[in-house]
């Protein structure tokens, strides 16, 4: 990892990114923008399969309106987050807590595919969602490693 | 009339100390603060893009704006509470920064705006919310509001780059 650390430090790109004093906090600010978007989504689409959130309205709908919002977000963060690893290669690959923090967004990602297939198959079927305590549990559960997923983002920064 | 002495009462206050003295208070009420704003700005963007003509998943505003403001509403009390403790563990720092001054002036005009949105627009908004048709005056109020919010993201996040925690 100090190799590749190294190689993305010494790159022309990457030191002309730290001289650049307006770029890192504008792309953050571009990151954390598309995390709104994302947790927007997240909530919406994950409450609806708990049953919190949009009762009265079709699952369909939430998917067709929420879930094109969730990956395009989700495309933003992985372009401007990639922009801040370059530009920082060590305060990012050299932290426990970014390889924690990426697990948790792999897992959400792929709990989201199975939240989308749940909600669109319940109601395919003519069941009401939620449909039991399974399909409450699992939109908490996705919604809560969002979370702690975006509070091991903001902890790159504490973290040696 | 000077706000310093108010500004040193907020710093000297016990729980600010604590703050500045427990090792992760600060990272833990930041990561509070963004997952607050992020959830702010998260939903009224629904609410905002929907009032500039693009569709949610509820057919009318009406709907939309009764299912999102409480949640909209609920994580901006969280917002301001971590914001406010993030404050005052640096309250004379925080005040005499720029990006912090520029960001609540921020804050202030967007729930103005929101105020002139609920007086004016949705005062007929029985007229104007079928077939997802929107005023202009109600697609100023949206348009107005997402500048304002993507605003406060960016000085918020500048705070931190003109600023080191106290």
């Amino acid at each position: 990892m100090d190799h590749v650390i190294g190689f993305i430090y010494n790159s022309p790109s990457s030191g002309w990114m730290r001289l650049a004093g307006w770029l890192i906090p504008t792309v953050q600010t571009v990151h954390i923008l598309a995390l709104a978007a994302l947790m927007g989504s997240a909530v919406l689409l994950d409450m609806k399969l708990a049953g919190v959130m949009a009762r009265t309205d079709a699952g369909a709908t939430l998917v067709r309106r929420y879930l094109p919002v969730l990956w395009g977000a989700l495309a933003v963060l992985f372009v401007s987050g990639f922009t801040l690893l370059w530009a920082e290669p060590e305060r990012v690959l050299s932290k426990t807590i970014f390889w924690v923090k990426m697990s948790l967004v792999l897992l959400a990602f792929l709990l989201t595919f199975l939240l989308r297939k749940r909600l669109l198959d319940r109601e395919a079927a003519g069941e009401p969602v939620p449909a039991g305590r399974f399909d409450k549990a699992f939109g908490w559960i996705a919604l809560l490693i969002w979370i702690v997923a975006l509070g091991c983002g903001r902890w790159i920064a504490y973290s040696y | 009339m000077t706000l310093e002495p108010i500004l040193t009462a907020i710093y000297d206050w016990p729980l600010s100390d604590a703050i500045r003295q427990t090792e992760y208070a600060f990272p833990l009420l930041e990561c509070i603060h963004v997952l607050a704003i992020c959830i702010v700005v998260g939903f009224i963007s629904i609410v905002d893009l929907r009032l500039l003509g693009l569709p949610a998943h509820a057919r009318s505003v009406k709907a939309l704006l009764g299912q999102t403001l409480p949640v909209v509403w609920g994580a901006f009390v969280l917002a301001v509470i971590s914001g406010g403790l993030l404050f005052a563990s640096n309250a004379t720092g925080y005040a005499k920064n720029f990006d912090f001054r520029i960001k609540i002036l921020l804050i202030v005009l967007a729930f103005l705006n929101m105020l002139a949105f609920h007086l004016i627009s949705q005062k007929r908004i029985a007229e104007w919310d079928v077939a997802g048709k929107t005023p202009p005056s109600a697609k100023l109020s949206g348009g107005l509001s997402l500048l304002l919010w993507i605003g406060v993201v960016g000085f918020g996040r500048h705070i931190g780059f003109t600023l080191a925690p106290f």
